[in-house]
């Protein structure tokens, strides 16, 4: 670091970049946008690439002071032209409420292209830094606090070398013709970037600690204000229910939910809302299959034909009745439900529902129904608006049901029946779980029962190893793991003893506190996965095994993974780590510096013990004299100086110019006895002084 | 440029802490802490950088003006610490003003040896200077904190002398004797023999040149005259309270000491006499021109326009000290209205008034109410009726 090249060149345009792209990336998989995310930073690194060639074709003209105006003609530009240009972006760009995270990403971008002096590099990270405010405001990007270090170090980095630049610019102004040889002169003993650097990295390792103390000091007056929520990340799929290719992993590692509001509903009693489902195990996660079937499939359709252009019996808009169920989930005994939402989070567009949506108490043209009857509001609601919905659900006795698929839905029954991928292991477990079971119910039950006293739940537990199963990883080696492992080994063993399950994720109200009217509160840490298995007249019935598992402690379910012990946080490992990181690097920066400033350790002590004691010395004396010795002058004609005003101690102090001369100028290093002999004088010196009275200056 | 930098993350701080607060957001406050302790820890690193220093100045005694000033500045730290780079600030006195000033080479103090940095100027008006402050300013590794420290220091002097400025005026130094300009060979040559020749210097009149010389060696060549012993000039300068008019750049009172000391200096080598009797007895003055003219710079270097009395008042006070038949160069700017009848009262020597106009030195036009212009040309009537030789001298543009 010490040889750093300070002159503007491309590892400054590569921090820069690399700062813009942390910010860019971070706001993108907020909004859970990865198209988005290498959209955007694909185009930076090419404005980036491009900026730097521009900036050294235009280095040596006058055009290169020019570069803040053309930034800022099209950074004002970009703004104007924000919702355009959202609109070039992949997965929707930026939601309306959030463009101006867009045009800032967009601002940044245009500023990788004109960024070619000091000042304007310095200026890209504004923008980042605002972007990053927003990325944790909506906290939805786990690693987002990783990459601001990460962008932190960055910055501190490009900072320093140019404030470097700043001062050799100042030096060449002063008349110096070879600021290279700065470091071995004047600027030997500066603390120059590399200290940034140390200092960057210590200052993560002091937030680390400080941040949650902080966060836990301002406890009581923290959380006033609920944020609207980007859409969810990827571990939250279900808000692209409807989408046909959509996706999840599971077993993919420590995860912790937010506690942000999503939204409050009014329902009869705290049920599981379904966001989406997959059907199709792949042996790393589930996918929602896409459905081959005949063209005049009643599965597609979205609504009861006979029912377009009537009004339901609550006033709203009829999709299905009772009478005339869904035909993706013909329940046949069931009863309609209510339920209501109010504050949902801004981004917040597709209805969690306990069952198949029936009737919509809304305009006609304010919502659209997808397929499989996935409801999507087409804008979000108001701070003030409500939505009212009525979902038909099973009612009755299930134990005594098969678990079978209804006649409609059996063309795509082996969607749901499967056991494509998965493991011989873990089919024999079932097997071994729904021995003596007679029912349908009584499998599920035992399977649910086998899975609860195999495993523990544990929101922090780790991934599964590469080349596993995630599922048979969980139920044999790590034995625990959260809900996403939990509803996928239920799923894959059911299906091992001929059940129809699917995969759902979605929300439970794990908190059933009502408020005045009645809304129970639901929390992106109420973000949950279960096994649905079909159940003939009934539909699709959760079974949940994480209900009777045992938790981890700080991994209970429902929580946000913050309840943690503190010594098992990874605020408190990172620090570990990261002290043992500095205890080791220290010895051998250490004997770095001695080696770089020449001579051996026992010299560099020996000169230094020898600079202690004549500091020492001098203090004594000036103290005493009450004048400075000046930099001019020698020990020996400052103590000639002043040596009439030292009295009785002056044969001491002489004494000592001699013992000084020959340990600095002398080619004998001093003994460490003769220096013990130095240190007594002095002290002698230092008390001889004190007896005496100070004379007048 | 981070300036705004740091005042961006301060406000970018303030932000991440309200909203970390209201929202409760974990990442917001791991984000806030390490801005809040990076803009901490700059702090810190800059309030250090500043502390616990000794420094000793070097400047030479004494310059002209214009002429750069080198400040040698010896640094050393107090503290076996490692600082980031500082810059020092001399504390110049006010009244010195100082063009050109070269910013200091920044340095990172050391325990172990003495530092060295230093700073040019050139001081752009004369006096006696005293300084013994000066200011540290420190910045942290980032350059986003600034902070500065005062130190005092043992006191420095400096004397800035005026520079001679090169002045063409043909003055009459033999008419205090009475004779005519015939009669003291003004046509002739002045009335005396060439000493020798030398090359032309500004401010040579071009009557002087020695053509024949100047056409062998290609070179302008002027003739230098033998003057008589008895040839004696005295100069009066204007510097009643008030009376100087201009600006940094130049002002009637520095071109007077400018103007004054190159005249002086072209007596003194072509063997006249030359005194400042307002500020010297001339029976006391250095025999040698070389001594002479470092008294004569000594006296101009005090010179200052602080004096309660009108000059007038200066040129009957100094009457018994002009020998008969010397020269007496007044040096005036501003109207003094007794001074024709003083003129008149002193017949046994020649005055020649250098006329300075204030106008020449305002910045801005001429206003009515501004001190009365001794170049008025009715004011110059009277002086000229009161027997004086008038030259109004061409305006100082810019001082060294």
């Amino acid at each position: 670091m010490r040889r750093l090249d300070p002159s503007l060149g491309i590892l400054d345009h590569a921090l820069a970049t690399l700062a813009c792209l942390l910010a860019i990336y971070s706001i993108s998989m907020s909004l859970s946008n990865l198209p988005m995310a290498f959209v955007l930073t694909g185009g930076t690194l090419f404005a980036a690439t491009s900026g730097y060639a521009l900036a050294n074709l235009v280095r040596k003209t006058k055009l290169v002071n020019y570069d803040s105006y053309f930034w800022a003609v099209l950074g004002i530009l970009a703004v104007g032209l924000v919702r355009v240009l959202n609109g070039i972006l992949p997965g929707d760009g930026f939601p309306f409420e959030l463009l101006a995270a867009g045009a800032l990403c967009w601002i940044l971008m245009i500023g990788n292209l004109f960024a070619w002096r000091d000042q304007t590099l310095l200026f890209l990270s504004l923008p980042c830094i605002a972007i990053f405010g927003l990325v944790g405001t909506f906290d939805t990007f786990q690693p987002a606090t990783a990459m601001f270090f990460l962008f932190m170090i960055t910055i501190a980095v490009l900072y320093a070398r140019i404030h470097h630049r700043a001062m050799i610019e100042r030096a060449v102004k002063a008349g110096v013709d070879e600021p290279a040889l700065l470091r071995r002169g004047p600027w030997k003993w500066m603390a120059g970037p590399e200290w940034a650097l140390a200092s960057a990295m210590t200052i993560i390792l002091f937030s680390f600690i400080g941040a949650p103390v902080l966060r836990i000091s301002l406890k009581n007056v923290a959380g006033r204000v609920q944020v609207a929520l980007p859409q969810q990340t990827s571990r939250n799929t279900a808000n692209r229910a409807g989408e046909e290719r959509s996706d999840v992993r599971v077993g993919t590692g420590p995860t912790r939910l937010s506690d942000q509001q999503i939204f409050k509903i009014r329902i009869d009693r705290p049920r599981y809302l379904r966001l989406s489902a997959f059907s199709t195990y792949t042996g790393s996660g589930w996918k929602a299959s896409p459905v081959t079937l005949p063209t005049d499939s009643r599965l597609f359709d979205r609504r009861s034909s006979e029912l377009q252009g009537s009004t339901g019996p609550n006033g709203g808009v009829p999709l299905w009745t009772r009478e005339s169920p869904p035909p993706f989930e013909p329940i046949r005994r069931g009863e309609v439900i209510a339920f209501t939402f109010k504050e949902a989070s801004g981004l917040f567009r597709n209805i969690a529902t306990p069952g198949p949506i029936v009737e919509v108490k809304a305009n006609e043209d304010d919502f659209s129904v997808q397929p499989q009857g996935w409801i999507t509001l087409d804008q979000a609601l108001e701070d003030d608006e409500r939505i009212t919905a009525y979902a038909l659900v099973p009612t009755g006795q299930i134990q005594d049901k098969r678990a079978v698929l209804a006649q409609e839905i059996r063309p795509i029954g082996d969607l749901y029946l499967s056991k494509n991928k998965v493991p011989a292991r873990v089919r024999d477990f079932a097997y071994r779980a729904v021995e003596g079971a007679d029912s349908d119910y009584d499998k599920a039950d035992a399977i649910k029962r086998a899975i609860e006293s195999q495993v523990s739940y544990n929101i922090k537990a780790g991934r599964t190893p590469s080349g596993e199963d995630p599922v048979e990883y969980f139920l044999f080696e790590s034995k625990e793991g959260y809900c996403d492992l939990f509803a996928s080994a239920m799923a894959v063993m059911a299906r091992s003893v001929g059940l129809p399950t699917r995969y759902v994720t979605g929300y439970i109200i794990n908190e059933p506190t009502r408020d005045e009217e009645g809304f129970f509160t639901v929390r992106g840490q109420d973000y949950h996965a279960w096994c649905e298995i079909y159940f003939e007249d009934l539909g699709w019935v959760p079974f949940d095994p994480t209900e009777g598992a045992p938790s981890i402690d700080g991994g209970r379910r429902g929580g946000s993974g913050d309840g943690l012990a503190w010594f098992k946080s990874d605020a408190f490992k990172g620090t570990v780590a990261g002290v043992a990181v500095l205890a080791l690097l220290a010895p051998i920066l250490v004997l770095f510096r001695q080696r770089s400033r020449g001579g051996s350790g026992t010299t560099q002590r020996t000169a230094s013990e020898v600079a202690r004691l004549q500091n020492a010395y001098f203090r004594s004396i000036e103290r005493f004299v009450g004048s400075p010795k000046r930099f001019s002058q020698t020990t020996r004609e400052f103590v000639t100086t002043v040596g009439p005003r030292l009295g009785a101690a002056e044969p001491i102090a002489a004494g000592l110019v001699h013992d000084f001369e020959a340990a600095l100028f002398s080619q004998q290093l001093p003994t460490s006895e003769k220096l013990s002999n130095m240190a007594a004088k002095v002290a002698e010196l230092r008390a001889a002084l004190g007896r005496m009275k100070k004379p007048r200056p | 440029m981070n300036r705004y930098a740091s005042l961006s993350l301060s406000v970018a701080s303030m932000f991440f802490m309200v909203m970390a607060i209201l929202v409760n957001s974990p990442p917001l406050f791991y984000m806030v802490t390490a801005v809040l302790a990076t803009l901490a820890a700059s702090t810190i690193q800059a309030w250090f950088a500043v502390r616990a220093l000794r420094f000793e100045r070097y400047a030479p005694p004494a310059v002209q003006v214009g002429e750069p000033v080198t400040v040698e500045i010896t640094v050393w730290s107090e503290r076996r610490i490692t600082r980031p780079l500082v810059t020092i600030i001399d504390q110049l006195p006010n009244t010195l003003i100082a063009k050109g000033v070269l910013p200091s080479l920044p340095v990172a103090p050391s325990f172990d040896q003495p530092i060295q940095t230093h700073y040019t100027f050139r001081p752009m008006r004369r006096g006696r200077f005293r300084w013994s402050s000066l200011r540290i300013r420190g910045m942290d590794a980032l350059g986003l904190i600034n902070r500065e420290r005062t130190y005092k220091t043992d006191p420095i002097e400096l004397t800035v002398y005026p520079a001679p400025i090169p002045v063409s005026v043909d003055i009459n130094t033999l008419a205090g004797w009475g004779s005519s300009d015939l009669d003291s060979g003004r046509a002739r040559g002045s009335g005396l023999e060439p000493r020798s020749i030398r090359e032309y210097a500004p401010g040579d009149p071009l009557r002087y040149v020695h053509w024949p010389s100047s056409a062998r060696s290609g070179r302008l060549m002027v003739k230098e005259f033998e003057t008589g012993s008895g040839v004696f000039v005295n100069f009066v300068i204007q510097r009643t309270q008030g009376t100087e008019v201009g600006n940094e750049r130049a002002s009637t009172l520095e071109a007077m000491a400018g103007h004054s000391l190159y005249l002086a200096q072209q007596y003194l080598k072509s063997g006249a006499g030359v005194a400042f009797p307002v500020h010297e007895d001339p029976m006391g003055v250095a025999a040698h021109p070389e001594a002479r003219v470092r008294e004569i710079r000594d006296i101009l270097t005090d010179v200052q326009a602080d004096q309660p009395d009108a000059l007038s008042d200066e040129l009957t006070a100094i009457r018994k000290k002009l020998t008969t038949g010397s020269t007496v160069v007044v040096q005036i700017a501003v109207q003094d209205g007794r001074l024709p009848e003083v003129i008149v009262s002193i017949p046994e020597v020649h005055v020649v008034c250098l006329i300075y106009d204030p106008n020449d030195y305002l910045d801005a036009r001429p206003v009515s109410s501004g001190p009365p212009s001794a170049a008025d040309p009715t004011y110059l009537a009277r002086l000229e009726a009161a027997g004086a030789e008038i030259h109004v001298m061409p305006k100082v543009e810019r001082l060294g």
